[in-house]
């Protein structure tokens, strides 16, 4: 327990150290006023455009702001020799994932309540579409944890592994489209066998993926909730999400020496 | 030294930065053009899950294509087959909204060009009739403004016509307005059915749905 407690503060204090909370909450109230821009000059449903349009560019700062951080401090970590120290303590190695996987997501919810607060503030609209939309971004943040730190303990350096997080992050969102594809046919190949293959290849694709295409609707924003599916879902698919990229990060360190 | 050197550098630098940016002042970037609308499936990749945020994406863009840094390309200058075509996209992405009837009304249907604006406009008619009837409970403004436009700008008879059927149909629609057919009247002037005018004038079922109208318009005014 007070190996988790050390690590959660460790964390804080170096997230603090990187102004992390700043540039995060600069961002979102940059992205706030350039939505107000944008929403002015829109011809009509302007605070639909405006709340929308800052919903996304809010979403895109959480999750570039996460994958940075959690992939710089996690390599640091391991460069600074940190990780050897902390493994010397009493702490198994999938306690010690499970305390870096705790303290990230601590920090991540911590940092992602601004964004509905400043989305209802600036819009004045306090709705059960912008509550979902918040929860939602708080679990999605949860997988942008566990997948940031994932890539950051398996590769052997921090850009890899924001650009492998990010690169593996757009895949997952682009959950629907696979879904499309798989349904419509590749229509790529002429040869029925070899679209038949790249189908199978597709379908396979979308099995593993997770759907964070579901995650953070704008249309919620602009109508309340709706959709065909809620949070019970996209808990569902936290829940499912994160436990696999843990036993993977687990798996990893276990296989490594530190 | 060395550090006065950095300065030097440093503010020369900026200057060379000032230099070419005045250098570089007359060039601009090209005028946006419209380009052909990418598929359904396409649209779901550039999407990225969230198609409410990529409607509006697209509706912004579509009211500022052709807008290249302060110089405008004429609505004259546009294809409008084309303009159609991305209206109908963004609609299929969010149905509930107005933002696309608002565009193609109000910014795109504004097209005053006496040599062009008939032909144009004409086809943001046909679009609009098309959506409005697939529901017309809830966009009735859309056959609204495709029956007026085509009454005093676009004035093609084959179209007229087509419109006024489509309001008369709904004479039987629970939901949709009273008053819409009414509309139906002037467009059979244009297509010069002369003999179907009078015959709808002197309708019973038209003159109460006139006088409705009127009662209605007259408590409002009276309301405001």
């Amino acid at each position: 327990m007070s190996a988790l407690i050390a690590t959660v503060r460790y964390v804080l204090l170096t997230a603090y150290r990187d102004r992390l909370a700043l540039v995060i909450l600069a961002a979102q109230l940059t992205v706030l006023a350039g939505s107000e821009l944008v929403a002015t000059a829109a011809l009509s449903e302007n605070i639909a455009v405006g709340l929308v349009t800052a919903g996304a560019m809010m979403r895109a700062v959480m999750v570039l702001g996460l994958i940075t951080f959690v992939s710089f401090h996690a390599r640091r970590m391991e460069e600074t020799r940190e990780i050897e120290v902390i493994l010397t303590r009493p702490i198994s190695r999938p306690a010690f994932v499970l305390a870096y996987f705790a303290a990230y997501s601590g920090l991540a919810l911590l940092l992602a309540l601004p964004a509905g607060l400043l989305l209802g503030a600036g819009y004045g609209s306090w709705t059960a579409g912008l509550a979902e939309w918040q929860a939602s971004l708080m679990l999605e943040s949860l997988v942008l944890v566990a997948l940031s730190l994932f890539c950051a303990l398996s590769l052997g350096s921090a850009t890899a592994s924001v650009m492998a997080a990010s690169g593996l992050y757009l895949m997952c969102r682009l959950g629907a489209y696979f879904r499309a594809i798989s349904e419509q046919h590749t229509g790529m190949l002429d040869h029925p066998a070899a679209d038949k293959v790249a189908r199978l290849a597709i379908e396979i694709v979308s099995a593993l993926l997770p759907r964070l295409d579901l995650f953070g609707q704008g249309s919620w924003l602009v109508y309340g909730p709706g959709g065909g599916w809620g949070l019970g879902t996209l808990a569902a698919q936290t829940l499912v999400t994160v436990a696999v990229l843990l036993l993977a990060t687990i798996r990893d360190v276990n296989a490594r020496r530190f | 030294m060395a550090r006065a050197v950095i300065w030097f550098l440093l503010i020369a630098a900026l200057g060379v930065q000032i230099v070419l940016a005045g250098a570089l002042h007359g060039l601009r970037p090209a005028i946006d053009d419209m380009p052909p609308p990418p598929s359904p499936l396409a649209l779901k990749a550039v999407a990225l899950g969230d198609d409410q945020f990529l409607f509006r994406a697209v509706t912004q863009w579509l009211e500022n294509v052709g807008d290249g840094g302060g110089r405008l390309r004429p609505l004259r200058e546009f294809d409008y087959d084309r303009v159609t075509e991305w209206l109908r996209l963004a609609d299929a992405l969010d149905p509930r909204s107005d933002a696309v009837f608002m565009l193609g009304s109000t910014y795109y249907g504004a097209l005053t060009d006496p040599a062009t604006a008939a032909g144009k406009v004409g086809k943001l008619v046909v679009y609009f009739e098309q959506a409005g009837m697939a529901d017309p409970a809830a966009r009735w403004q859309w056959l609204s403004w495709a029956a007026t436009r085509t009454e005093h700008l676009v004035k093609d008879p084959v179209l007229a016509r087509r419109i006024a059927a489509d309001l008369l149909s709904l004479r039987t629609s629970p939901t949709a307005p009273p008053w819409l057919p009414l509309l139906a009247v002037p467009l059979l002037r244009v297509a010069g059915d002369d003999a179907e005018v009078q015959k709808l004038i002197n309708d019973p079922d038209m003159i109460q749905r006139r006088r409705d109208a009127l009662d209605k318009l007259r408590e409002n005014q009276e309301h405001h």
